[in-house]
């Protein structure tokens, strides 16, 4: 589903419709709520608040897999009124020694195995869905819609609360 | 350590030597503002902890960043992002490589620029530690990434009391 054309508020309303209705094309976490898409369950969908100057950003989520068969984040997407581009990405520790620090390092991720019978976490440190260029600051109580795209499951729109901390 | 000056670029590049005023503590980080992920969960770990603490101890602590990326982190850039997250912060930002390969060193701070062509995106690989620095520019306590913000107050209020 693309929601290019559409602006900032009627995109909302067409959330919030979803939401009342229960349209299939939009499987967001209404109100927060989990989201779930066949065997995928995806919850705490959250952003954290990005300060004034930050062009960067970071969506993190819990994605469970109730399947029998594995399945793989293999993109997302935000809308351009959001951010200008979005890569998956993993936060790696290396080249620690004895009694160094280690260097934290990005990386990005072609794909994010979701085991089945198991969860991953999108989490501080770790796995984390990367907003580039942001069109404006992140701001605490705010929600942004993210499109992900799964190689069996297929597409899932999500809604993430925007916050300051871990939910 | 106490040798460590850095211009301050919310201090209008005024000359800010890395210790804690008397009876205070100045917590260092070296970072950058395009970092998504590992600077501002430190940053808002740090802010909470400092927040957290009790009313008389809480305006004790000082912030300075020190920008890994001058290139991105204009003065105006680096001073917003910490007075988002800090009551007291200073933006630390030497244009000058060698001065900032010195002010790392002294720390143990290593770095990584991804290569890149001018006007490119492009990302860093950083040690993400915190320090506690005293007013003889001595480090006491270092918080390496993920330390829990409660973690972090407690060290805090300990070294303040003691």
């Amino acid at each position: 589903m693309s929601t290019k054309s559409l602006s900032p508020v009627s995109r909302a309303t067409l959330h919030v419709a979803a939401c009342l209705v229960g349209l299939s094309v939009v499987i967001g976490g209404c109100g927060g709520q989990p989201s779930a898409s066949g065997g995928l369950q995806i919850s705490d969908v959250w952003a954290r608040t990005s300060p004034t100057m930050a062009t960067a950003g970071a969506v993190y989520m819990r994605i469970a897999n109730s399947g029998t068969a594995e399945d793989g984040l293999v993109a997302a997407r935000v809308d351009q009124s959001v951010a200008a581009s979005v890569e998956i990405h993993e936060t790696v520790a290396s080249g620690s020694n004895m009694g160094s620090a280690p260097m934290m390092e990005m990386r990005p991720v072609d794909r994010i195995t979701i085991p089945a019978g198991s969860s991953v976490a999108l989490a501080p440190g770790g796995y984390h869905i990367m907003l580039i260029n942001l069109t404006g600051p992140l701001q605490t109580g705010g929600q942004i819609q993210l499109t992900l795209v799964f190689e069996h499951a297929g597409t899932i729109v999500v809604t993430a609360d925007v916050r300051e901390t871990t939910p | 350590m106490a040798a460590v000056v850095l211009p301050d670029a919310s201090n209008g590049g005024a000359p800010m030597a890395m210790r804690a005023q008397a009876d205070e503590l100045l917590l260092v980080y070296f970072g950058y503002t395009n970092c998504p992920d590992v600077c501002p969960t430190t940053m808002a770990d740090v802010g909470r902890a400092i927040k957290d603490l009790p009313t008389d101890l809480g305006p004790r602590v000082d912030v300075a960043m020190v920008s890994l990326d001058p290139e991105r982190d204009t003065p105006d850039r680096l001073t917003q992002f910490l007075a988002y997250f800090f009551a007291r912060s200073h933006a630390l930002r030497a244009t000058d490589e060698l001065q900032l390969a010195d002010a790392a060193a002294a720390f143990g701070v290593r770095w990584e620029v991804e290569p890149h062509q001018a006007g490119e995106s492009y990302k860093l690989s950083h040690t993400a530690v915190t320090y506690a620095v005293d007013d003889t520019g001595t480090v006491l306590v270092e918080w390496p990434f993920g330390t829990d913000h409660q973690l972090i107050q407690s060290d805090l209020a300990i070294l303040l009391t003691r």
